[in-house]
C-alpha cells in the first residue's frame, strides 16, 4: 500500500469532513466488531470439546487483525464520489509483496470460476461468470469500495454533478493487441451496452439499466419516446446519436447525464461498464469473446486458453498502464464448484488447485481447529445483506402488528454462533465499511430482538397468543447453501416457532426462472433474500431494492411508500455526503418502522490463502479483500513467495 | 428378422418426435421461459419480453416447435439460455463422452467383476464362496447408485482420515486415473450384481445340463469342462446383457456424477432443468431417448439372433 | 400343490421387455420394470396358473422360510411401525432446534445420531423422514396401480389397434429415461409431497401396464377364460373376475419392488433441492444437507444416519421383495 496517495480533491475542505466521518464510523465499528469477535469467538461445543486453543486463535485473530487497523494511519479515501474529483495517482497498486523473496514462478491459481464461463464479454452479460480481471473500465474499486482511476487517470464533474469529464491515460497502446483504450471505445461500449440489439451479443444487455442515468438513456434502450417539455426530443425516441456521450478527442470522454447524480463514479467503476473491443466484435459477432478467437480485452490480466470445462489460463497484460507494477505473471482459473473449492484448496494438484477460497460453514470449524489451518483464515464483512420481506399484501403479515411481531422475535445474535461468526447481526441496509451504514441507535433499535414485546404486539389480532396461524411458507433462492442460506433460515423458523408458534415450511426455488418471477409476483408470504451490493452505495440498496415507483412486475416486495420512495429519488442528486446519508436515514426509518423488510444479517466471509499468497489487499478495517464483485484489482497487488515444488 | 428391424427403425423417427413434443409440451405449460440470466438482481419485465422476442418464445407454440424441429434436423439446436451464448452442441460435445466414457468405464467393471464372481459362486456352488459372492451381489443389487456412491466416500473418510474426501470427490477436470475409480464402482455396482446373477444361475443350468454330463462322462479335466463347455454356452446370454446395461449406465449417471462432481451429462442436465434451459433439456431429452432406443433395437436383435426361442 | 397346476410358458409377449427382466439393478436410475432380476431368464410374469386361496398360506409359509425374506420382512414392518408411530416415538419435532449452540454435535447417549447443522436431533428427524418415504412410496404406487392396470389390462385384453395405439404411448414415455421425467414433471408441478408422489406415479405407470399388458395377453387365451366368454361375461366382467386376480402375485412383486424405488427417487429429488419442502425432514434432503465435502469430513455421522437409513430400507423391500417372488412363484418349487 506504499504507492498510495490520498485523494487530493478539488474541494479539499468537504473531503477532509468526510475523512472525519468515515473515521469515525470505523473507529465505532472496530470496537464493535472487536468485543463481539471476543465474546463468540467459537460457538460452544467447540469449545466444550477441547477447541481451547481453536478459540484463542479465533479470538486473538481478530483481535490482531483489529489492531493492525488501528495502526493503520492511511487516511481514508473519499467513500463518496461528490467532490466530483479523483485522486491523482494510482489506486492501491504497486504494493510490493512483502515476505521473502519473490518466487521465479509468478503464478496464482486463482478462485473465481466456479462454473463454465458463459463467454468473456462482460460489456454485454454482466452475469458472464468469467475472470474479471481481463477487463478495465474508466476507473476501478480500490479495496475500500472507493472508485479509482483505471483508464481514466483523472475525472472531474460540474458542480450539480449532471456533467462528467473523464480524462483517459494519453497515447496507451492498452488492448492486448496494442490498439489504443480511447474515448471513441467507451461512446462506442457505452451505447453497447444500452443498444436494445446490441452488435455480437445474445440479446440485450440484462443489466443496461447502469446507465439509464445518462441523458436519453432509458428512453434509447428501452424504445420508450422522451417525456420532458421543452426538449426537442419530446415525444420522440432517443437514437444511439442521442445520447449524453461524447468524446471531445481521443483521450477525453464527456458524459451528461438527467441531472445532478451523486453517484455516478460508482457505477462507471462497476464491472458493468467495462468496455468491449469493437474491431473484434464487429469482425466475429458473438464468437469474438466464447474462448475460438484470441480474446481482445484491456484489463491487467489477458485470456490465454480457454479449456472447456476444465480451466482458463491468463497472463499479465504487457499493454495495460499498471502492468510494469505486477508481480504476476500467470494466473490459472480452474472450473472449480464453489463447494469444492476448499477441497481444491487443500488437497488439488496440477492445474486442479486453488491458493485461496472461501471457507463456508460446513468446513470452517475444521479450519479453525487446525493449527495448521487457523492462521491462514481471513475475514471480511462483505458488501452484503440477508433480510426477511414480509409481504404486506398477503395474510397474516397484510396487519402491521404482525409484521413488528416477526421483526421483533428474531435473535439476530443467535445467528452469528449458529453461523460460527459467518454473519453479524444487521439493523440497516447498508453493511458495515460501506458508506450509508447507520450506526444510530435510534434506527438501529426499531427492530430491536424482544420476544415478549413481540408476542404482546399479537394482542387484539387474531393470533393472540402465538394461535391460529394459517400454514405460512417462506419462499428462498436454491443453491445458496454456500452462502449459509438454508442454515439461517432453518434458525430462524426454529425461532419463529419458539417465539411467536409459528410454522413455517420454505419452498425453495433454483434457478433463475423459477424464484425470479415468483418474487416479482408478490404473492409470497416471506420471502428469505439476500443482497450483494453491485456498487458500494446505498442507492444500490434503497433505490434499487426498495424503491416503489418501478413498474409492476419488477419489484421485489408488495410494501412502497411515496416518501420513502421520494426520499431516494432525492438522495440521488445530494451532492453533501452528510445530507445525503440523513436522507438515507430518514429512508430507513419509514421503512422500519412499517415493517418493510427486516435487516437480518451482514454477509461475513472467511478466506483461506495459503501462506505464500503475497500482499494480499487489506480494506481500511484490516479485512482482507480479495477480488469479488467490486474490488476487482487483486491481480495488480499479490506476489508469489515461497511456493513449495510439487 | 429383417424385416422386424427395418419395422423398429421405422418406427424411431415417430417415436423420437413424440418424445420431443411430449417433452415441448411439458416444459411449456411450466410457468417462465427460462430466458432469464442466472444471478441477475435486476431485471425488467420489458427485458425479458425483449429476450424471449429474441428467442421466439413469442410466438405461436406450433411454430416454435416447427422451427425447433426444421433446425434440430439439421443439427442446430440453438443456445443454451443459462449458457448463451455458447450452443447446446457445443456443450453436449464436452460433455456426453464423458458419460459415456464413464458408463463403458462401470460397464467393463461390472461385466469382467460380475462374470468372474458369478461364474466362481456357480462351480463352488453352497460353498463358501458362493454364498459370499452372492450376499455380495444382492447387496449390490439393492442400493441405489448415489447411496453407494456416499458408501463409498464415507468408508473412504473413516478409513483415510484427511485424505478420503479428496479421493471421493473430483475436484474439476478428470486428470488422474483415481479420480475415475469410485465414480466408476458406484455406478458399476447394481449392474454388476444383475450380472453376477444371472450368470451364476446361467452357469449351474449348463453344469447340470446333458452335455456338460457327457463331456465329464468322456473323463475331460473338470477346468476344462467349465472352460470349453459350461461357460461358452452359458455366457451367451449373459453378453445380451451389455447392451442394456451400458444403455441404463451410460444415459443413468446423473446422481453419480452429481455425487462425486463430474463434469458430465448429468449435474448438467439436472441444473438445466432447474435452470429451465428449453433448449439445453430438449436435446438432452433428444439424445438419451436416440441413444436408448438404438440400444433398445440393438439388445433385441442381438436376442434374437443368440437365443433361437426368440422370434419375430 | 402349485406343482399340481397347469403350467404354462407363454412366449415373450413383445421383443421389449429385455430391459424388463433386466430389472431395476441396470434401470435402477429409471424407475426399475417391475419385476427384478429373476435367477434365469424369463420372469416371473412368464409362468402364470390360476391359483386358490390356500396358496397364499402355502406363499407365506415359503416365504417364512427364507432368511433373507424374512430379514426384509421385519426391516420393511419396522420401517412402516417406525413411520407411523414417528410422532410418538421421536423425542423432538423435526425442525425443532435443540440447542442453537450445539450444532453438529457427534452422537452420544443423550443424541444417539449427534445433533445435525443446525443442532437439531437426527434420530428424530430419521424417524419423520420415514413418514415421508412412506407416503411417497405407498401413494405414487397407488398410482401407479390405478394408470398401469387399466392401461395394461385394456392393451391386453383387447389387443390389436386398443393395444397398438395403448403400447405405442407406453413406448413413448418409456423412451424418455424415467428419472429425467420425473425432474421434468415436478418442474412442472413443483416441488412438495403430494407433488413428488404424483411425478414418481404419473411415470412409473409404465413399466406397470406393460407388466398387465403381458399378463393379460398370456391369460386370455387360457381355457377358462374361453370358458367364461362362452358362458356370456362381458370382458369387464372377465377383467375383474379372471384376469386380474391371476395376475395378481406378479403385481405384488412388482409393488414390493416399486416402493423402494418410490423412496429412492424422493430422496434423489431432494438431495438435489427439488423434493420435500424443508424443514420437513425428507431422508434425501438430510443426505443432501450433510453432503457437503466439510461436513463429510468431520462430521460424516449426519451423512452416515440417512444412507444408512435408504440403505437399509433398499435392502429390505429387495430381500421381500425377492421370497415373495421366490415364494409366489411356481417355479420356487423346483
Amino acid at each position: 500500500m506504499a504507492a498510495k496517495v490520498p485523494g487530493a480533491g478539488a474541494d479539499g475542505a468537504q473531503d477532509q469532513e468526510e475523512q472525519r466521518m468515515t473515521e469515525r464510523y470505523d473507529d465505532e465499528t472496530r470496537r464493535r466488531l472487536e468485543a463481539k469477535l471476543r465474546e463468540r469467538s467459537i460457538n460452544r461445543r467447540k469449545v466444550v470439546q477441547g477447541g481451547a486453543a481453536g478459540a484463542a486463535t479465533v479470538g486473538l485473530g481478530g483481535l490482531r487483525t483489529f489492531r493492525a487497523a488501528a495502526q493503520d494511519t492511511t487516511p481514508a479515501a473519499s467513500p463518496d464520489a461528490s467532490p466530483m474529483a479523483s485522486p491523482a495517482a494510482s489506486p492501491a497498486a504497486g504494493a510490493a509483496p512483502t515476505g521473502g523473496a519473490l518466487d521465479a514462478e509468478q503464478v496464482l491459481y486463482h478462485f473465481v470460476l466456479q462454473d463454465e464461463p458463459a463467454t468473456f464479454d462482460f460489456n454485454s452479460n454482466l452475469y458472464a461468470n468469467a475472470e474479471p480481471e481481463c477487463w478495465a473500465g474508466l476507473l476501478t474499486f480500490d479495496p475500500n469500495g472507493t472508485p479509482v482511476p483505471d483508464w481514466a487517470e483523472r475525472f472531474e464533474s460540474n458542480a450539480e454533478g449532471s456533467v462528467w469529464t473523464f480524462h483517459l491515460r494519453q497515447g496507451n497502446t492498452g488492448w492486448t493487441n496494442g490498439d489504443p483504450v480511447t474515448a471513441h471505445d467507451f461512446v462506442w461500449s457505452f451505447s453497447r451496452i444500452l443498444d436494445p440489439a446490441p452488435v455480437g451479443a445474445a440479446g440485450p444487455n440484462s443489466y443496461s439499466f447502469i446507465l439509464y442515468d445518462v441523458k436519453n438513456a432509458e428512453s434509447f434502450s428501452n424504445a420508450t419516446p422522451v417525456a420532458r417539455e421543452g426538449d426537442p426530443l419530446n415525444g420522440q425516441v432517443a437514437t444511439r446519436e442521442d445520447l449524453g456521450l461524447r468524446a471531445i478527442d481521443d483521450w477525453t470522454l464527456e458524459v451528461t447525464l438527467e441531472g445532478g447524480r451523486a453517484n455516478f463514479a460508482q457505477k462507471v467503476a462497476y464491472l458493468a461498464c467495462v468496455p468491449a473491443h469493437r474491431p473484434s466484435v464487429e469482425q466475429h459477432g458473438a464468437e469474438w469473446a466464447l474462448g475460438n478467437v484470441p480474446l481482445v480485452s484491456n484489463g491487467p490480466f489477458k485470456l490465454d486458453r480457454w479449456e472447456k470445462g476444465v480451466k482458463c489460463e491468463f497472463s499479465k497484460n504487457e499493454n495495460y498502464w499498471q502492468a510494469e507494477e505486477i508481480v504476476l505473471q500467470r494466473v490459472v482459473d480452474p472450473i472449480t464448484p464453489s463447494s469444492n473449492s476448499v477441497l481444491a484448496f487443500e488437497q488439488g494438484s496440477g492445474d486442479q488447485r486453488l491458493d485461496w477460497t472461501p471457507v463456508a460453514a460446513d468446513n470452517l470449524p475444521r479450519f479453525q481447529e487446525d493449527p495448521a489451518l487457523a492462521p491462514l483464515l481471513k475475514q471480511y464483512v462483505y458488501p452484503g445483506i440477508w433480510m426477511l420481506l414480509p409481504s404486506n399484501g398477503v395474510p397474516p403479515f397484510d396487519q402491521l402488528p404482525v409484521r413488528q411481531a416477526l421483526s421483533h422475535a428474531i435473535d439476530r445474535e443467535r445467528l452469528t454462533t449458529v453461523t460460527n461468526n459467518l454473519i453479524l447481526p444487521a439493523n440497516c441496509m447498508v453493511p458495515i465499511g460501506v458508506y450509508g451504514y447507520i450506526d444510530d441507535p435510534e434506527i438501529t433499535g426499531i427492530q430491536n430482538f424482544d420476544p415478549e414485546l413481540a408476542m404482546s404486539l399479537l394482542e387484539g389480532t387474531e393470533f393472540a397468543g402465538g394461535q391460529n396461524w394459517p400454514p405460512i411458507t417462506v419462499l428462498i433462492r436454491g443453491s445458496e447453501e454456500i452462502y449459509n442460506s438454508d442454515l439461517m433460515l432453518n434458525d430462524i423458523i426454529a425461532q419463529l416457532q419458539e417465539n411467536l408458534g409459528m410454522a413455517i415450511q420454505i419452498e425453495k426455488q433454483t434457478g433463475e426462472t423459477n424464484f425470479r418471477p415468483r418474487l416479482l409476483e408478490n404473492r409470497d408470504q416471506l420471502v428469505w433474500i439476500r443482497w450483494w451490493y453491485d456498487y458500494p452505495d446505498p442507492d444500490n440498496g434503497y433505490y434499487d431494492m426498495f424503491y416503489g415507483g418501478k413498474p409492476a412486475g419488477s419489484k421485489r416486495q408488495a410494501w412502497s411508500n411515496a416518501e420513502f420512495d421520494r426520499l431516494c429519488i432525492q438522495a440521488k442528486g445530494e451532492l453533501d455526503p452528510e445530507a445525503r446519508l440523513e436522507l438515507y436515514k430518514q429512508a430507513e426509518r419509514i421503512i422500519q418502522e412499517d415493517v418493510g423488510y427486516i435487516p437480518v444479517g451482514f454477509r461475513v466471509d472467511q478466506y483461506a490463502f495459503k501462506p505464500w499468497v503475497q500482499g494480499v489487499p487489506t480494506n481500511r478495517q484490516g479485512f482482507t479483500v480479495p477480488d469479488g464483485n467490486i474490488y476487482l484489482r487483486m491481480f495488480t497487488e499479490v506476489g508469489i513467495s515461497g511456493r513449495p515444488a510439487e | 428378422m429383417l424385416r422386424y428391424i427395418a419395422n423398429r427403425v421405422a418406427w424411431f423417427v415417430p417415436t423420437i418426435l413424440a418424445i420431443v413434443a411430449l417433452t415441448f409440451i411439458l416444459l411449456k405449460l411450466t410457468p417462465g421461459t427460462g430466458i432469464i440470466p442466472a444471478g441477475a438482481q435486476q431485471i425488467s419485465p420489458d427485458m425479458i419480453r425483449r429476450l424471449e422476442a429474441q428467442y421466439g418464445l413469442d410466438k405461436p407454440l406450433p411454430e416454435q416447435f416447427g422451427i425447433y424441429v426444421a433446425n434440430a434436423v439439421r443439427g442446430d439446436f440453438g443456445e443454451s439460455f443459462a449458457f448463451r451464448p455458447q450452443t447446446v452442441s457445443s456443450i453436449i460435445a464436452r460433455t456426453f463422452p464423458i458419460s459415456l466414457r464413464l458408463g463403458a468405464y462401470a460397464t467393463v467393471f461390472a461385466v469382467v467383476v460380475g462374470v468372474t464372481l458369478g461364474v466362481l459362486a456357480a462351480v463352488n456352488q453352497n460353498g463358501p464362496l458362493d454364498y459370499v459372492s452372492v450376499t455380495a451381489a444382492i447387496l449390490f443389487y439393492s442400493l441405489p447408485n448415489f447411496v453407494m456412491g456416499f458408501l463409498l466416500i464415507l468408508l473412504f473418510v473413516v478409513l483415510l482420515p484427511g485424505r478420503g474426501v479428496d479421493l471421493g470427490f473430483n475436484i474439476g477436470g478428470l486428470e488422474s486415473w483415481q479420480d475415475w475409480v469410485l465414480p466408476t464402482v458406484a455406478l458399476g455396482a447394481a449392474p454388476l450384481a444383475t450380472i453376477a446373477r444371472y450368470t451364476r444361475s446361467s452357469v449351474v443350468e449348463a453344469i447340470r445340463s446333458d452335455y456338460v454330463r457327457t463331456a465329464r462322462a468322456k473323463g475331460l479335466m473338470e477346468r476344462r469342462v467349465i472352460v470349453r463347455h459350461v461357460l461358452k454356452n452359458a455366457l451367451i446370454p449373459v453378453i445380451t446383457l451389455v447392451g442394456p446395461i451400458f444403455a441404463a449406465v451410460g444415459t443413468g449417471s446423473f446422481f453419480v456424477e452429481k455425487v462425486f462432481n463430474i463434469p458430465g451429462m448429468g449435474p448438467f442436465f439436472v441444473d438445466s432443468m432447474t435452470a429451465k434451459d428449453q433448449p439445453m433439456i430438449l436435446a438432452v431429452v433428444l439424445i438419451y431417448g436416440i441413444f436408448l432406443a438404438v440400444m433398445n433395437l440393438l439388445v433385441d436383435v442381438l436376442y434374437g439372433l443368440i437365443d433361437p426361442r426368440i422370434r419375430y | 400343490m402349485a406343482q399340481s397346476q397347469p403350467r404354462t410358458r407363454v412366449g415373450q409377449p413383445q421383443p421389449q421387455p429385455l430391459a424388463d427382466r433386466l430389472d431395476g439393478a441396470t434401470a435402477r436410475e429409471a424407475v426399475p420394470p417391475a419385476v427384478a432380476a429373476p435367477p434365469t431368464l424369463g420372469s416371473a410374469a412368464d409362468l402364470v396358473a390360476p391359483r386358490q386361496r390356500s396358496l397364499w398360506g402355502d406363499a407365506w409359509r415359503r416365504l417364512t422360510r427364507n432368511k433373507l425374506a424374512v430379514i426384509g420382512l421385519v426391516v420393511v414392518v419396522s420401517f412402516i411401525a417406525i413411520a407411523v408411530l414417528a410422532p410418538v416415538l421421536a423425542p423432538y419435532g423435526q425442525s425443532e432446534v435443540v440447542d442453537f449452540r450445539l450444532t453438529r454435535t457427534e452422537p452420544s447417549w443423550t443424541w444417539p445420531l449427534g445433533l445435525d447443522q443446525n443442532g437439531r436431533d437426527i434420530f428424530s428427524r430419521l424417524l419423520y423422514g420415514a413418514r415421508v418415504s412412506l407416503v411417497v412410496g405407498v401413494l405414487s404406487q397407488g398410482l401407479v396401480l390405478l394408470i398401469g392396470i387399466p392401461v395394461g389390462a385394456l392393451a391386453g385384453y383387447y389387443g390389436g389397434r386398443v393395444d397398438n395405439i395403448l403400447m405405442r404411448s407406453v413406448d413413448v414415455v418409456y423412451a424418455i429415461p424415467q428419472l429425467l421425467l420425473v425432474l421434468i414433471f415436478v418442474n412442472l408441478f413443483g416441488p412438495g409431497l403430494v407433488n413428488i408422489f404424483i411425478a414418481i406415479g404419473l411415470v412409473g405407470w409404465v413399466t406397470e401396464a406393460r407388466l398387465v399388458r403381458g399378463q393379460f395377453l398370456a391369460l386370455r387365451e387360457q381355457e377358462y377364460v374361453n370358458a367364461a366368454r362362452v358362458s356370456g361375461s362381458t370382458g369387464w366382467q372377465i377383467m375383474l373376475r379372471h384376469l386380474l386376480p391371476n395376475s395378481l402375485t406378479p403385481i405384488i412383486v412388482a409393488l414390493t419392488f416399486g416402493i423402494p424405488t418410490a423412496i429412492f427417487t424422493e430422496a434423489a429429488l431432494s438431495f438435489v433441492g427439488v423434493g420435500i419442502l424443508p424443514p420437513q425432514a425428507s431422508w434425501g434432503q438430510m443426505v443432501g444437507d450433510a453432503s457437503q465435502p466439510g461436513y463429510i469430513q468431520t462430521d460424516p455421522y449426519m451423512l452416515a444416519a440417512p444412507v444408512a437409513a435408504i440403505g437399509l430400507t433398499m435392502l429390505g423391500f429387495t430381500f421381500l421383495g425377492d421370497g415373495l417372488r421366490d415364494a409366489l412363484d411356481v417355479r420356487g418349487n423346483d
